[in-house]
């Protein structure tokens, strides 16, 4: 759903995917220098980042699936 | 507790988009030092990233008559628009597009050729739903390239001096001895309070939307309004509703946007064309007749509509969102349809602070608007839009950069001590020091189910926007208080979802005070316009008790209608939308 993990191999560590995102769901993986999606449920499919990665480590799919409505959470 | 940083400026930006850097570069060109802070990163993320399309702009070398225009406009607002505004965007659009290409963004049409463009896509033979009452036959309209505008406006900004904090959330507004006079927030990347002084603040933090599926506006959740309005900013408007639809099996798709000036038809379920006349209010009254879905019905494309397809994909460079998805226009299919893909929004400059004279100032000191943070009424009610929104980003970002450099010029500075920020300070970071409670995630899923049902936003009725209200106070009230947050990511999840019950409560209280339908505000209860009471305004703010109160602004009475027009001749030439069924 939504943006799949970034791939490592081809991951640059440019940081351009965290500042193309508008909602916070990559930050670098401080040990690796690496970009990593660490809120994938927050990802609202905008695609922004897979089109500012200049290697094509990133596929954002246009599926979301939300969180089950419960009664508290 | 984490540090604080100190940032100085003579005047603030919130918000990075076509406002704010207009307002920025305004700013700068008048000698003053402007510091731009955006959530997420200027010129990058945001709504403004997306904004292809359309420039619009008034040409009178295009063939366009003012006067005429202007009449066309007043109707089509049905006479809410504020007429100086309007007048402003007549006389100002073109110079906006002027200062894009000096600074370097690049058009996919060369300007000799536009006009021509102009008249072949959108008024000449297409028979694709655009007809002599379509806005776009009475403006101009600039194409713009997927993505090329914002990352251009950037690298100019930075270029004359404007300084940019990329990753910050701003909480909170700075007021002291009534003037506002700075800002309080949070990087994304760091245990930090930003503390930021400005002689003078231009929000232009955009629009307020549920995080709804598609259209690519997650990040607008009105922040700026919310803050404003803590600040005690008049705010304005708000009962106009945005709508959008999107496709069904894959409601998050962004093609939408590429593909409708193109292709904008759609059948009822039993394959009978909606008109595309009032158009959000065509599609929520054909599903609540019970003829859903909706279909968009390629089956149906002519080979015009094609041609416009191709044309228009090929002029906005973004072909891959079509690809996505799998839709090929050449070879026909239906896709039911969703709506609410913008749900929640406004339309274009019918929300926001409210500007008190045309430099966009508010009625806070210090504190001005651009963009849809600045609720100047240009478009009005609107009944055939939706409206130009970016060239009056524009121009509400000149104006509000101008406003703002000239009182800043003035201002001396104000001296602000611990105790000053230490209210903002605790608000910022409140949520974070909390360990238990509400999720963020799970409040602002609760605001989308009850603000999003076609039955509260479109379809209004008195009652249901009561219930509505009930539910969003409580979540106000007893849950927002308790939201909890681990890190910032989660830390701006709780702000954002503060400050989208905020504007969930403004939106319900000025459709619930509006006791009418006009334009895209309906009312099953109200289901006439009522000009006796309604040629006015609607202003919000938050009284000493902090409860939020409504109140009518009445409209000049020289821009009242001419006495004993009917109700029917004032709409244009098509079937009034409220009535399809």
């Amino acid at each position: 759903m939504a943006i799949q993990p970034i791939s490592n191999e081809k991951c640059l560590g440019c940081e351009l995917c965290i500042y193309a995102c508008p909602v916070d769901v990559i930050r670098m993986d401080m040990s690796s220098k690496k970009a990593v999606t660490i809120y994938p449920e927050d990802c609202m499919c905008c695609a922004l980042c897979e089109d500012e990665c200049p290697v094509g480590a990133i596929y954002v799919s246009p599926e979301k699936h939300d969180p089950l409505m419960v009664s508290w959470r | 507790m984490n540090c604080t940083q100190h940032f100085g400026c003579d005047v603030l930006v919130i918000g990075g988009s076509t406002a704010g850097c207009f307002a920025a570069v305004t700013v700068k060109e008048n000698g003053l030092d402007v510091i731009v802070v955006d959530k997420a990163c200027s010129g990058k993320a945001g709504a403004s990233i997306m904004a292809s399309g359309f420039w619009a702009v008034f040409n009178p070398d295009w063939g366009m008559d003012y006067d005429s225009t202007l009449d066309w406009i007043n109707k089509n607002s049905s006479y809410l628009n504020n007429r100086t505004w309007t007048e402003l965007f007549l006389q100002e659009s073109w110079g906006t597009y002027l200062d894009l290409k000096a600074w370097g963004v690049k058009f996919p049409v060369p300007e000799e050729e536009m006009a021509d463009f102009f008249r072949k896509s959108i008024i000449g033979d297409d028979k694709a739903g655009h007809h002599k009452d379509d806005p776009h036959t009475h403006y101009g309209i600039v194409p713009m390239r997927h993505r090329a505008m914002p990352p251009a406006l950037r690298r100019y900004a930075e270029s004359i001096g404007v300084r940019f904090l990329d990753r910050v959330m701003i909480t909170d507004l700075i007021k002291k001895n009534d003037k506002v006079v700075g800002a309080v927030g949070f990087p994304m990347d760091e245990d930090s309070c930003y503390v930021i002084q400005s002689k003078a603040v231009v929000m232009s933090a955009g629009r307020n939307y549920f995080k709804p599926p598609g259209m690519n506006i997650s990040g607008q959740t009105g922040d700026g309004d919310a803050m404003a309005y803590r600040a005690g900013a008049l705010i304005s408007g708000k009962e106009f509703p945005d709508m959008h639809m999107n496709i069904a099996k894959d409601p998050m798709w962004k093609g939408n946007g590429e593909m409708y000036p193109a292709y904008f038809q759609f059948d009822n379920a039993l394959g009978m064309r909606i008109p595309n006349k009032g158009f959000d209010l065509s599609l929520a009254s054909t599903i609540h007749a019970g003829y859903g879905p909706i279909i968009w019905d390629f089956d149906k494309a002519t080979e015009n509509d094609l041609r416009s397809i191709h044309e228009y994909l090929k002029k906005r460079g973004n072909s891959k969102e079509i690809e996505r998805v799998g839709i090929e226009p050449g070879k026909g299919g239906q896709y039911p349809m969703i709506g609410g893909a913008a749900a929640g929004g406004c339309q274009e400059h019918t929300a926001g602070l409210w500007p008190v004279d045309i430099d966009c100032s508010s009625n806070i000191e210090g504190l001005y608007s651009a963009g849809d943070s600045c609720c100047t009424w240009m478009w009005g009610a609107i009944i055939q839009g939706p409206p130009p929104g970016l060239s009056p980003a524009a121009i509400t970002g000149k104006r509000a950069g101008a406003g703002a450099s000239r009182y800043a010029h003035e201002a001396a500075a104000v001296e602000l001590t611990c105790n000053d920020i230490s209210i903002f300070r605790e608000h910022a970071f409140g949520y974070a020091e909390r360990r238990s409670g509400f999720s963020p995630r799970w409040v602002i899923q609760l605001l989308q189910n009850y603000m999003m049902p076609y039955f509260v936003l479109h379809i209004k009725q008195g009652n249901r926007l009561i219930a509505t209200l009930e539910l969003v106070r409580f979540l106000r009230e007893h849950m927002v208080p308790r939201m909890y947050s681990t890190g910032t990511h989660e830390l701006r999840l709780a702000h954002e979802a503060e400050n989208m019950a905020i504007n969930a409560e403004m939106i319900l209280r000025s459709s619930l005070f509006r006791t009418e339908s006009r334009g895209w505000h309906f009312r099953e209860d109200f289901p006439s316009e009522h000009d006796d009471e309604w040629l006015a305004w609607t202003l919000m703010q938050q009284d000493e008790t902090g409860k939020m109160y409504v109140r009518k602004e009445p409209i000049p009475k020289e821009w009242h209608p001419e006495t004993g027009t009917t109700y029917t001749s004032r709409w244009l030439a098509w079937e009034h939308p409220h009535n399809i069924n």
